[in-house]
């Protein structure tokens, strides 16, 4: 379905010099600086696999993914979704992908909702029957009958989630681009909003690229990862080879109730994982050790054992963590 | 810091956000010598046309320095201070600026003046330049009338200090009306019309023209071109001035009631 | 094709329906439009009680002029001000994008979208204006000459349309572009009185590289029967024609240049 090849996306910016001597500079003279956004990245997706897009900020996720909608042009290397190149064919291949921004909406601000799908539906060619399946389908698989009349202005985040991501889907088409579509939305909804890209996924077979920073988006979608720091790919497969490969470590968080002998702590944790640390954070105690290694339970007891505590909370590793930890030690699959 | 440099850091600010944007400026100074230069090239043809050497008291030099001296005693006038103001208080940053240590009043003033100094030098002065030159290439009479700088310059002072408390109070209107941009774009054609920046005021009908210089627009842009052109002196001048100090203060107090009372207000309802 | 009109009807239609929703707001902002094109008649009226003509043209046939400068550039303001927006706003913040990704031209989608009734004020300026001067002269416009009218009013919308896309699409490039509009504007003020009374090099400017004499004068002083008036209206609607050709091809060379840089 997408197929990536050594693609590369280098992007030159003006200079700009600081305060206001540099403002007045900047009116006279010009330097340029380049930066490689994307630096050889390549994969394959199948049809109908759900992928998820990981990386930090600034690591290249937007560049790729606008290389692959056809909005930004490589530099080199190639993109075919379903067979169109999407830069030189756009408008064949908009007919075809679906893309949501968590941070911006596709739909008309100060119309009615119901306005906006009509006119998509005459901007994509909607047939009538298909239309009217498709929106029944759609509005009870997100909810959207209770505000279809509103107008756009006036929805609340997660219903203007939803509603775009109905509207990016009302064309049926072969691939789904998510930019961070549960961004800022309380719990409730963002079970829901991933509910329904699962059932689409599973009604429409759509394939399905997502971009977040949400874990639990990944591990309830996703059954694969691609993980891009720095313009690279450091990582491609699943998230349970993922964590098992880096997000074992984890970290116990104390409040203990006085002192105590932190060095027959140390002692006893390293008799379960050679590389437990132990460190002060203020008033607290932080464990950290490998899962694997070392089980919670055994872990709490050696604790437990060396002197009394008030309060706790596990820490997993987070994503950043593990995305810094791949790129720190390890190579690209 | 002292509060000169604070002050004055305001200033530079204003302006270096003003010149972020290179090819903006210079473009922006084009289009308004564009707007000027069409007045000339109107009143050439009016000048041409007439009979007379003189049109109601004006002649062609003296007509092109009055397009000239209005359009920069605008720019170095009219601020901008009631857009900083709706649009702070459109964004709510206002409420910050009542806690910072600095009087908010002094502040946006200081900020006037960046945005003035930016105006005069890069639309005033390549004006004034711009038309000096078309003026040079005009046939006829010796170019330069002569020109009552100190008049001007008491005159423009005034003015700007009435401008400016004028269009704070202007700006403080946001507080009641949700949308200003309406009523400023009236105001803004209210104020060209009567101001003398669109015609000299003596070309009105006669009860027009006498009411006309009672009102504070005239005292904003017209008597000080007048002062500057030595049409206005002794009495006149001196009545003319009295006016513009008259509605300065008038404003000045204006201003300075309603922010009371407004900071009263946000402090019992908490903004 | 005929799903583009389909589209353009649907976009007037939801426009039209916002139009009965308009508050006071929109009301200040079209009395204030309609009294600035007002000053621009006073200026003419208040001249014109000093002096018998300006450099040949008689009262009317000035304010003739100006009025039909305004139609144009009324009906301009009216369907193309999403460009303005573009200028200013679209491609700095990101949001245009969503044009791209959607398979129909962008440049439609653009201009669709937006429908301002402000330009209603010069609009109505002018048509009062041609109204009273055509009265005021006397004369009375024979069909094909009112028809010549229209199509030459149209090549203006042409022109100006034209011009506004050349300029905006300079955002592509440095993502602000509304000074450069600002600029093409103010040379079109130009426009709006008998070129005569300019210099030679002003009058290059207006008949060559940006050609708003065509919105204005050369019709109208055709139709006043004082250039000829096939001439007239037909050189309007070539310089329409080529106007929105050369804006088109800047729009194409900023879209790819967009397509090539990101935002």
């Amino acid at each position: 379905m997408i197929e990536v090849r050594d693609l590369h996306k280098t992007f030159r910016t003006t200079k700009r010099y600081p305060g206001f001597a540099g403002a007045v500079k900047g009116l006279f003279t010009r330097e340029y600086v380049e930066v490689k956004a994307v630096d050889g990245i390549e994969f394959s997706i199948p049809d109908g696999q759900i992928v998820g897009y990981l990386g930090a900020n600034g690591a290249g996720k937007s560049t790729t993914i606008k290389m692959m909608t056809g909005i930004l042009t490589p530099s080199s290397g190639s993109v075919l979704v379903d067979g169109i190149v999407p830069y030189e064919k756009r408008k064949e291949n908009a007919a075809k992908i679906g893309v949501v921004f968590g941070q911006r909406t596709q739909l008309w601000w100060d119309l009615p909702l119901s306005e906006t799908f009509s006119l998509l539906r005459d901007i994509y060619d909607v047939g009538e029957p298909d239309f009217r399946e498709r929106m029944a389908f759609l509005e009870s698989v997100l909810g959207l009958e209770e505000f279809m009349m509103s107008p756009v202005r006036t929805l609340s985040l997660g219903q203007r989630m939803r509603a775009d991501l109905g509207a990016a889907l009302i064309h049926r088409p072969r691939v789904l681009y998510l930019d961070e579509p549960t961004i800022g939305l309380d719990v409730v909804v963002k079970e829901r909003v991933r509910a329904a890209i699962h059932d689409i996924n599973r009604q429409f077979g759509t394939t399905i690229v997502l971009t977040t920073h949400d874990l639990a988006d990944i591990e309830e979608l996703c059954s694969r990862i691609i993980v891009i720091d720095a313009g690279r790919m450091v990582w491609d497969g699943s998230l349970d080879e993922l964590r098992d490969r880096y997000g074992r470590r984890r970290e116990l968080r104390l409040h203990p109730a006085g002192g105590g002998d932190d060095g027959a702590l140390l002692a006893r944790l390293r008799e379960l994982d050679p590389e437990a640390s132990l460190s002060r954070e203020e008033e607290e105690l932080v464990v950290a050790f490998d899962r694997k290694k070392a089980g919670l339970a055994a872990v709490v007891a050696a604790i437990m054992g060396n002197r009394e505590v008030l309060d706790y909370s596990i820490r997993e590793t987070r994503i950043e963590d593990i995305v810094k930890q791949i790129y720190a030690g390890a190579v690209a699959r | 810091m002292s509060l000169l440099r604070r002050y004055r850091l305001f200033t530079r600010n204003a302006l270096s956000r003003l010149l972020t944007y290179r090819a903006n400026v210079l473009l922006f100074i084009f289009g308004n010598i564009l707007q000027t230069v069409v007045l000339f090239y109107l009143w050439r043809a009016v000048f041409r046309s007439s009979s007379s050497a003189a049109l109601k008291g004006f002649s062609f030099p003296e007509m092109v320095v009055y397009l000239i001296a209005s359009t920069a005693t605008i720019q170095l006038t009219r601020s901008g201070a009631d857009e900083v103001i709706a649009d702070e208080i459109r964004d709510g940053a206002i409420a910050m600026n009542l806690v910072r240590p600095i009087d908010y009043r002094l502040r946006v003033l200081f900020d006037s003046f960046g945005t003035s100094l930016y105006n005069f030098a890069f639309v005033g002065l390549p004006a004034i330049a711009a038309i000096a030159l078309l003026l040079g290439l005009w046939k006829g009479e010796p170019a330069m009338p002569v020109l009552h700088i100190p008049e001007f310059l008491l005159s423009l002072a005034l003015a700007f200090a009435l401008n400016f408390s004028y269009l704070f109070c202007f700006g403080l209107v946001a507080f009641v009306t949700t949308n200003m941009w309406g009523m400023s774009r009236l105001e803004m054609v209210v104020a060209s019309l009567f101001s003398g920046s669109l015609i000299p005021l003596v070309f009105f009908p006669g009860w027009l023209r006498e009411l006309s210089t009672f009102l504070p627009w005239a005292s904003m842009g017209y008597t000080p071109v007048m002062a500057l052109l030595g049409k206005l002196q002794g009495a006149s001048l001196i009545g003319a001035l009295g006016i513009e100090a008259a509605w300065a203060l008038f404003f000045i107090w204006l201003s300075g009631w309603a922010w009371d009372r407004l900071v009263r207000r946000l402090a019992v309802n908490g903004g | 094709m005929g799903r583009y009109r389909r589209l353009y009807v649907r976009y007037m239609a939801q426009h039209l329906k916002g139009l009965m929703s308009y508050r006071v707001d929109f009301w200040f902002g079209l009395l204030s439009f309609l009294l600035n094109q007002g000053l621009g008649i006073l200026f003419i009226g208040l001249v014109f009680s000093s002096i018998p003509s300006l450099q040949g043209w008689s009262f009317f046939e000035v304010l003739f002029i100006y009025g039909f400068a305004q139609i144009p550039r009324g009906l301009d303001h009216i369907f193309f001000d999403n460009l303005w927006i573009l200028a200013w706003r679209i491609v700095a913040k990101g949001d245009f994008d969503r044009y791209l990704l959607r398979p129909v031209s962008p440049l439609f989608q653009l201009i669709a979208e937006r429908f301002q009734p402000d330009g209603f004020g010069e609009l109505l300026t002018g048509l009062v204006a041609v109204g009273v001067a055509l009265v005021g002269l006397h004369l009375s416009l024979s069909p094909p000459a009112l028809l010549l009218g229209l199509l030459a009013i149209l090549g203006g919308v042409f022109i100006y349309g034209g011009v506004k896309l050349a300029f905006a699409s300079i955002a592509f490039w440095t993502k602000f572009s509304q000074s450069w509009l600002f600029a093409a504007y103010r040379v079109a003020d130009f426009a709006m009185y008998p070129i005569t009374i300019y210099g030679k090099g002003l009058r290059f400017v207006l008949t060559f590289v940006l050609p708003f004499a065509f919105t204005a004068y050369f019709p109208a002083a055709a139709l006043l029967g004082k250039e000829g008036l096939l001439f007239g209206t037909g050189s309007a609607i070539i310089a329409g024609a080529a106007c929105s050709a050369a804006g088109y091809l800047v729009w194409r060379l900023g879209l790819r240049a967009y397509e090539g840089a990101g935002n």
